[in-house]
């Protein structure tokens, strides 16, 4: 047979047109081939892994009831609610709470309000705009708009109310109580009530 | 060859043979398709799942490490911790840095204590004889023994504890004689001192415990204890000693330490002074120091009369002579800054001699302080319980934590003695020795698994908080004994309920009130009688006399009423102060349930109280001496010691222990008698002989290992190994020196020695020269390098006259910065290095243990080790010096030293070790191929190689259990790859990370955030690291000492990690020449 640039042509492409073929876009239920371990999977426990030790299955635990950590913010009793849920006996509160287990207070200071305002401009201000109108970059994109702070409904909120939005969202709002620390979400709140009041502050 | 497989073959060669060419192809290409199938198949991805949080507690975001403060306790020692909880999981074990008895730092045991929780052989389910029985069925049996003890009182109940210095364990015991009086409780624990106890009772020392307080002292002389590695708060006085030895910081604290002791301790590593003497004469040396003492001037308390010594210091006669006269000047010199330390080991007649030489001292007060001690209600130990087992009076006998099968004398038998009870229930942590002998056995919790309390030996206290739920279905020795007085609630609730109630003191202003109610009705009833006796005398004969008495009767009347104002008043008085009291209580009640909650979240409720009323009694001392035993005059000397690594056989099956190396004689795996050279010589034993021991009419067959340091005539016996049901690592490792024990003495005279048949193979990992025959090896110089106080005062730079290449003919082609001369690097950023300072390092493994732990540093197993395969990452080495009878030590810790030129870098095929922008030594693990060009090229020799699968051989030994103990932030490492020490690259990365996520956000760590694994346990301070690009560090400054020294400096590698040499307070007058 006489070879030709032809045929080492149809020759080279044949086994590329299979093995693309095999891979592209074929659904497969099986797991990625990986030829070399590379230590990428050893014999310890990342977060949200499974262990097989468990009844549940998990690998991650849940902390024993009545235990506090050494810098945690865990408290017991109904401070708890007001610190995590921003209640107070089902009602929201209007007073910012105490932090961990000695009850050191939370104090409003510039301190906390620029944290609450460094946090906002993050998590926040995307929607809710910088000034807290609701005409945040997102809106003008097509978003829903959320309400203004400014409003007198959101005006009438207790702070502990502002918190718990923060902390389970509302309606198109999502919760952020797994992406801000519990000591930021009350900063947050903290800002809101002066970015609120930057904008009604009384004439005289 | 099997023949069927044989057959296969052949068949298989002549089907090849007979093959044409096309059928050949075709069933290798069959071939190659199905192995390539195979081959695909087998390395996929493991299919992994993500298993969230349904609903986030607060506080936790997954990955990142939470810290819970707890507490553990060895015997009487008690270690307050900082347990590291990946996800729910402990991890790692620190030192609590707000207690006082830790300052942040741990020694071994602290820990290695976290393997302990996921010890494969942790017992899982409760046995009541070969059956498995549920929680419930355990709670229904322990619910029937409570309801049979409530009716008979405890008749026939004998429970035998370990020593727990718990105020909740020892009112739950309280507690429970309280409802069962007929009950009987005994307290069982080699770890916890009984000689040292019954000394202090000897001198009427009930009920306080005493702390060294080392830091105020200026001359400590230890008698056969190791305060700074065994015996005690290791940790408190490892600080209290090491800020007493910082030579450049503080040099006016400067102190001096002396040993006599029988072998090498840690303490003797440390020592200034020390000197080889036999157990049994370490107290008779006491008692000549205290009538040298008396001669100097020292007064004696009243009622002491000095006992008459009989030292025989033997090859060291005259050397001990001239020590006390030396010593005896010294202590006086500094009466009021020194003390005398006896070991837990020596008889309680020696710690009540010791006890007075103290208060001759003056040392009550100022190095030792004293607290209200804690005390569990038992009536003795386990030949106490043994006697009442063999009167059978002991029916049902409960055995709480405690393993007496294996931890008790060979004498006594009490596996034999336990037969003799009906019901005997064992809770222990594994179906050890005594668990198999028992009826029942209940799976015991581990400490970070249960709730508790602690109390210090300086009175400080602690909440021990679980961390994680049990794994197994286990209790705490305080849920037993609660379950056992049918109390009905948790441990949780009984702790806090015990601090709820603890402080309630009556208020002193109360007192008086109550008093002076007493004194207004006894006022009144005096003042009644006295009316009463008139109106007796009443009918009189005269007028007059009438007269009188009718008047006095009036005013007798008066005085009444006056009286009974009085006592209204009181009353009212004293009810109106019960009112404000009890508002004072509620008050106290309320501050006590908010301050609970910072209890627990910092692990520490007081800093401990100081007591000094004790009132000495000293007469019984000469009695004790009197009738002391005296060692007999031949034979060899025993003594029997908890182990370095596994303690009194407690943690025998941890393996990161069991592999650790013993800090003196190396040994791992195993234990040895250790003899002198002496001793080797005459009966021509070597190291790895096989020695029988014959003591009492008992006999072990056990290796020996020549060791220097041993006193002339000593046997070393390490307890806690020659386990039979210890677990998979403790049994079959070493040999049982219980079977020796006669009695409850440590220290036994009159045993024989000979050598037997065979030899042993001991896994030891630092030899003198190379060969087993002990020989003292010259030490090479440039490595550790040591001075005298003296000398350093007048020669600051003598660290300079190791240096075999002069400074100016070390060139490189480039400029390698070193900032010893105030050189800094030029690069941006942050540079790491380390400075390891010899004078405060004693050889604890504490840093070594902790480095394993951080850094998931695999286990080899003995066979391995005993080919020089060992993993460590961190290393201790110890070298010795001078004569057999006067032998000299040090010790030096070693790990990678991250030189700046480092020679394994350069020899690496294919890059995989490189130096990171920060400069450390990095390895990329993966891409390691395996040549150990680099470890053979290191001068450090501290680089390891995975040999085999070590850490999937682990995995196998633990099953899922170790991936939970394994550190998430550091690969585990497989087969073929080189490793070692990182400077705990995970956590420079992490505080990288918190610096640019906090403060200014410059990413730039301040001094003292971050700390490696090893600096972080080290209760002496010895390992400092930080940031030597900044001067103003500690590490800087370390480096700025004179005293900093490179090891191996002439290969011109500039190593990271440097040494701040060893300089050393000797008595001039004890200094030869």
């Amino acid at each position: 047979m006489k070879i030709t640039w032809n045929t080492i042509a149809i020759a080279l492409c044949c086994p590329i047109a299979v093995l693309s073929m095999g891979c592209q876009g074929d659904i497969t239920g099986s797991a990625p081939v990986h030829l070399n371990p590379n230590m990428d999977n050893v014999a310890y426990i990342e977060a949200q892994e499974p262990n097989p030790f468990f009844a549940d299955g998990r690998g991650m635990r849940p902390h024993v009831e009545g235990t506090a950590a050494y810098n945690g913010t865990a408290i017991s009793g109904p401070a708890k609610t007001h610190l995590y849920e921003g209640k107070l006996n089902g009602e929201f509160v209007a007073a910012l709470p105490k932090l961990g287990p000695s009850g050191e207070e939370m104090t409003f200071g510039v301190e906390m309000v620029e944290r609450g305002q460094e946090r906002y401009n993050i998590y926040c201000a995307p929607c809710h705009s910088e000034a807290g109108d609701g005409q945040g970059i997102v809106i003008k994109r097509g978003m829903v708009m959320p309400p203004s702070f400014h409003e007198d409904r959101i005006m009438a909120m207790t702070l502990g109310q502002l918190y718990n939005t923060i902390t389970y969202g509302i309606r198109n709002m999502k919760g952020y109580q797994s992406q801000i620390p519990v000591k930021d979400r009350w900063a947050i709140a903290t800002y809101l009530r002066a970015l609120q009041f930057s904008r009604n502050t009384p004439e005289s | 060859m099997n023949k069927g497989v044989t057959m296969k073959n052949q068949a298989q060669n002549e089907s090849l043979t007979n093959m044409d060419r096309r059928d050949f192809l075709k069933t290798a290409g069959i071939g190659a398709a199905a192995a390539g199938t195979t081959i695909v198949a087998g390395c996929r991805k493991p299919t992994q799942y993500i298993l969230p949080y349904g609903k986030r507690p607060e506080d936790v975001i997954p990955g990142k490490p939470t810290y819970y403060a707890t507490g553990m306790n060895i015997g009487a020692t008690v270690e307050p911790l900082l347990v590291e909880s990946h996800d729910g999981r402990p991890t790692k074990i620190e030192g609590n840095p707000g207690h006082p008895l830790s300052n942040g730092a741990t020694s071994g045991w602290g820990q290695s204590s976290i393997l302990d929780l996921y010890d494969p052989d942790r017992s899982r389910q409760a046995n009541h004889g070969a059956d498995t029985k549920t929680p419930e069925e355990v709670d229904a049996a322990l619910g029937a023994l409570a309801k049979s003890f409530a009716a008979n009182g405890g008749k026939g109940l004998a429970l035998l504890t370990q020593w727990v210095p718990s105020p909740s364990y020892s009112r739950a015991l309280r507690d429970l004689k309280k409802a069962l009086p007929n009950a009987k409780m005994f307290m069982h624990d080699p770890m916890w001192s009984s000689s040292a106890h019954a000394g202090a009772q000897m001198v009427n020392l009930n009920g306080v415990s005493t702390t060294l307080e080392l830091d105020n002292a200026k001359v400590i002389v230890s008698l056969d204890s190791d305060f700074l590695g065994s015996e005690g708060d290791t940790v408190r006085n490892t600080r209290g000693f090491s800020a007493g030895r910082q030579v450049d910081e503080e040099p006016e604290k400067l102190n001096r330490l002396y040993t006599v002791e029988p072998r090498y301790t840690l303490t003797g590593t440390s020592a200034d002074h020390r000197l080889q003497i036999r157990g049994s004469q370490v107290g008779e040396f006491l008692a000549e120091l205290a009538r040298t003492l008396k001669s100097k001037g020292l007064a004696v308390p009243a009622g002491a009369i000095l006992p008459v010594p009989k030292l025989d210091a033997g090859v060291n006669a005259e050397l001990a002579k001239k020590w006390l006269t030396v010593l005896a000047d010294d202590l006086v010199a500094n009466k009021g800054k020194s003390l005398v330390v006896v070991g837990d080991h020596q008889p309680s007649h020696v710690h009540a001699l010791g006890h007075l030489v103290n208060s001759m001292l003056g040392a009550f007060g100022t190095t030792i302080s004293m607290s209200k001690g804690l005390d569990l209600p038992v009536q003795g130990g386990v030949s106490e319980l043994a006697a009442l087992l063999d009167s059978g009076e002991a029916e049902t006998v409960v055995i709480l934590g405690s393993n007496p099968v294996y931890t008790t004398s060979g004498d006594l038998d009490f596996s034999a003695k336990l037969a003799k009870a009906k019901t005997t229930l064992h809770l222990g942590q594994r179906k050890d020795e005594t668990g198999k002998d028992c009826t029942w056995h209940i799976p015991m919790s581990h400490f970070l698994e249960a709730w508790g309390d602690l109390q210090g030996s300086d009175g400080s206290a602690l909440i021990q908080q679980p961390l994680i739920a049990p794994l197994f279905e286990a209790r705490s020795a305080l849920e037993i004994v609660l379950a056992l007085q049918g109390y009905e609630g948790n441990a949780h609730d009984y702790v806090k309920a015990t601090w709820m109630s603890a402080t309630q003191q009556e208020a002193p202003f109360l007192a008086e009130k109550k008093k002076a109610l007493e004194n207004a009705q006894e006022a009144l009833k005096g003042a009644e009688a006295e009316k009463a006796l008139l109106g007796n005398a009443a009918p009189a004969d005269a007028e007059g006399a009438a007269d009188t008495a009718a008047t006095s009767m009036a005013a007798a009347a008066e005085k009444v009423e006056r009286a009974k104002t009085a006592v209204d008043t009181a009353q009212k008085d004293l009810t109106s102060a019960e009112v404000a009291a009890k508002a004072a209580a509620d008050k106290a009640a309320a501050e006590r349930t908010a301050a609970w909650g910072t209890w627990i979240q910092k692990g520490i409720i007081n800093n401990g109280s100081t007591d000094t009323n004790a009132a000495f009694s000293w007469d019984k001392i000469a009695g004790a001496w009197a009738s002391r035993n005296t060692p007999a005059d031949s034979g060899f000397e025993l003594n029997f010691i908890s182990d370095y690594s596994v303690g009194d056989g407690r943690f025998a099956n941890n393996s990161w222990l069991q592999e650790m190396p013993e800090p003196i004689t190396k040994i791992t795996w195993d234990n040895a008698a250790s003899i002198s050279k002496g001793t080797a010589r005459e009966l021509n034993i070597n190291t790895g002989d096989m020695v029988k021991i014959t003591s009492n009419g008992a006999t072990l067959e056990i290796a020996a290992c020549v060791t220097h340091g041993v006193a002339e005539g000593s046997i070393i016996l390490p307890l806690g190994y020659g386990r039979t049901h210890g677990g998979k690592f403790a049994t079959g490792a070493g040999f049982n020196a219980y079977s020796l024990m006669n009695g409850s003495d440590w220290i036994q005279s009159g045993a024989t020695l000979a050598k037997s048949m065979g030899s042993y193979q001991l896994a030891i990992t630092q030899m003198e020269k190379g060969d087993f025959s002990g020989e003292i090896q010259t030490r090479i110089d440039g490595l550790v390098r040591e001075n005298t106080v003296d000398g350093y005062k007048k020669e600051k730079d003598f660290v300079k006259k190791y240096e075999v290449m002069p400074k100016d003919k070390l060139k490189s082609l480039f400029n390698v910065p070193d900032n010893s001369e105030g050189e800094q690097w030029n690069s941006v950023g942050q540079q790491w290095g380390m400075t390891v300072d010899l004078s405060s390092c004693n050889g604890c493994n504490a840093c070594a243990i902790a480095c394993q732990a951080e850094n998931n540093v695999a286990v080899v197993g003995k066979k391995e080790v005993a080919n020089g395969r060992e993993m460590h990452w961190l290393r201790m080495d110890r070298y010795f010096d001078g004569t057999d009878e006067n032998p000299d030590s040090a010790i030096q810790p070693m790990s990678c030293s991250h030189c700046e030129n480092a020679p394994c870098e350069t020899v690496c095929p294919v890059a995989a070790t490189a130096h990171g922008p920060e400069g450390t030594n990095d390895i990329a693990y993966n891409r390691c191929i395996g040549t150990r060009y680099c470890a053979n090229n290191c001068p450090y020799k501290v680089r390891r190689f995975n040999y085999y699968n070590f850490s999937k051989r682990m995995d196998e030994d633990y099953g899922p259990l170790i991936a939970m103990q394994r550190n998430p932030d550091v690969t585990v490492r497989f087969r073929g790859v080189i490793e070692k020490c990182s400077y705990c690259v995970q956590r420079i990365t992490e505080a990288h990370i918190e610096a640019k996520t906090t403060g200014d956000r410059t990413g730039i760590v301040p001094d003292g955030g971050i700390q490696a694994a090893c600096s972080q346990a080290c209760a002496a301070g010895a390992i400092t690291f930080g940031d030597v690009n900044d001067p103003t560090t500690a590490v800087s400054k370390k480096k700025a000492s004179p005293r900093n020294y490179a090891m191996l400096a002439e290969l011109n590698i500039h190593p990271r990690t440097t040494y701040l040499a060893r300089i050393r307070n000797p008595n001039p007058a004890l200094v030869e020449g």
